[in-house]
């Protein structure tokens, strides 16, 4: 297969067996309790499933069908956990003071 | 700014160990006779559990918690529990407050959602009340504060979407024990917020409900790379 030098070979964004551990997890009873108890609906658990068969497809025969599949499924995982817009600004350092010790702190201007 | 007025204002009388700009170290009559020894054994059994060990790698730009730079064992007033104080970036576990391990495990998540906030974003403590709520949002959503079992032994008897119900009063609670102002006030930056911020799951990519959460949510962290250069 042709490649471009330097390109890494596109593989599942997760283990397969990662997909099917999810899946398990949200079918859990535990895991419909706390759904249910935070959300008022029951989880929606069919998406891990999709995404495990998927998996294990490319696997077998490296289609593009089914990696797209998969790409776009992550993507809208990624735009949920997304989906908000922020109170604050994130910093682009951590703050400079965290590690400085306590006696060397100034006292509060009064 | 007064001295006195700053305590109050921010919350600092609810902590009479800690005035704004000076640390205080703790004698051994302190620690004979307050609940200090017993605070410090907790809070190690605390940092040892592997949820601990888990969200400190998640610390954002702070990459490393030192319990005795970043942690502080203190009589506080009132019911309170905890708290995170910015000025000094410690973490304040209430020694005559908290007297179970489960509860130290509690508080110290909570309050390393805080340090989390404090480390990632501009997070404004004093003058900024969305973002007081807000991080008090995520910390009653993230840390467990709000699990059925919590509440079924504070006598909440909720089920459906009750969690949300929790984190809006907890959160209240929370800004109305350190700020000086009115509950409608209060409620009000809380509503304005609330959608954002319970949205926010981050470091955890989900709420950890379980153990099982915390595991996965570990997992992904660990697989971040492969993940996001496979998207």
């Amino acid at each position: 297969m042709d490649r471009a030098v330097g390109e890494i070979a596109w593989r599942p964004p997760r283990a397969c067996e990662d997909y099917w551990s999810e899946f398990r997890h949200c079918k859990s009873f535990k895991n419909w309790f706390h759904h249910y108890y935070t959300y008022g609906t029951v989880p929606s658990c069919q998406q891990w499933k999709e995404d495990y068969h998927n998996c294990r497809e490319w696997e077998k025969h490296r289609g593009t069908e089914a990696k797209e599949a998969l790409r776009r499924s992550e993507k809208i995982r990624v735009a949920e956990q997304r989906n908000f817009i922020p109170v604050w600004q994130l910093r682009q350092e951590p703050p400079r003071d965290w590690h400085v010790p306590l006696n060397q702190e100034k006292p509060q201007d009064s | 700014m007064d001295q006195t007025k700053q305590e109050e204002e921010y919350g600092y009388d609810l902590f009479p160990e800690r005035k704004p700009g000076e640390h205080k170290k703790t004698s051994i009559a302190e620690s004979l006779f307050t609940f200090n020894h017993k605070c410090q054994v907790m809070l190690q059994f605390a940092v040892e559990t592997s949820e601990y060990q888990l969200f400190s790698l998640f610390l954002s730009g702070c990459s490393k918690v030192f319990k005795d730079r970043h942690f502080s064992c203190e009589d506080c007033d009132g019911t309170v529990s905890g708290g995170f104080d910015a000025a000094s970036s410690q973490i304040v576990l209430c020694q005559n407050n908290i007297h179970q391990q489960s509860h130290m495990n509690r508080v110290v998540t909570h309050e390393l959602i805080h340090a989390f906030d404090h480390c990632r974003a501009h997070v404004d403590w004093f003058n900024n009340f969305r973002h007081l709520a807000c991080s008090e949002i995520r910390a009653a959503n993230l840390s467990g504060d709000c699990s059925f079992t919590n509440e079924v032994a504070r006598f909440n008897f909720g089920f459906k979407r009750h969690h949300q119900e929790c984190v809006r009063g907890r959160a209240l609670r929370s800004i109305l024990a350190v700020r000086k102002i009115s509950r409608a006030e209060a409620e009000k930056i809380v509503d304005e917020v609330f959608d954002s911020c319970f949205n926010d799951h981050a470091p955890f990519g989900r709420i950890p409900h379980s153990k099982r959460d915390a595991k996965f949510a570990y997992r992904d962290y660990m697989n971040r790379d492969r993940y996001y250069a496979n998207l």
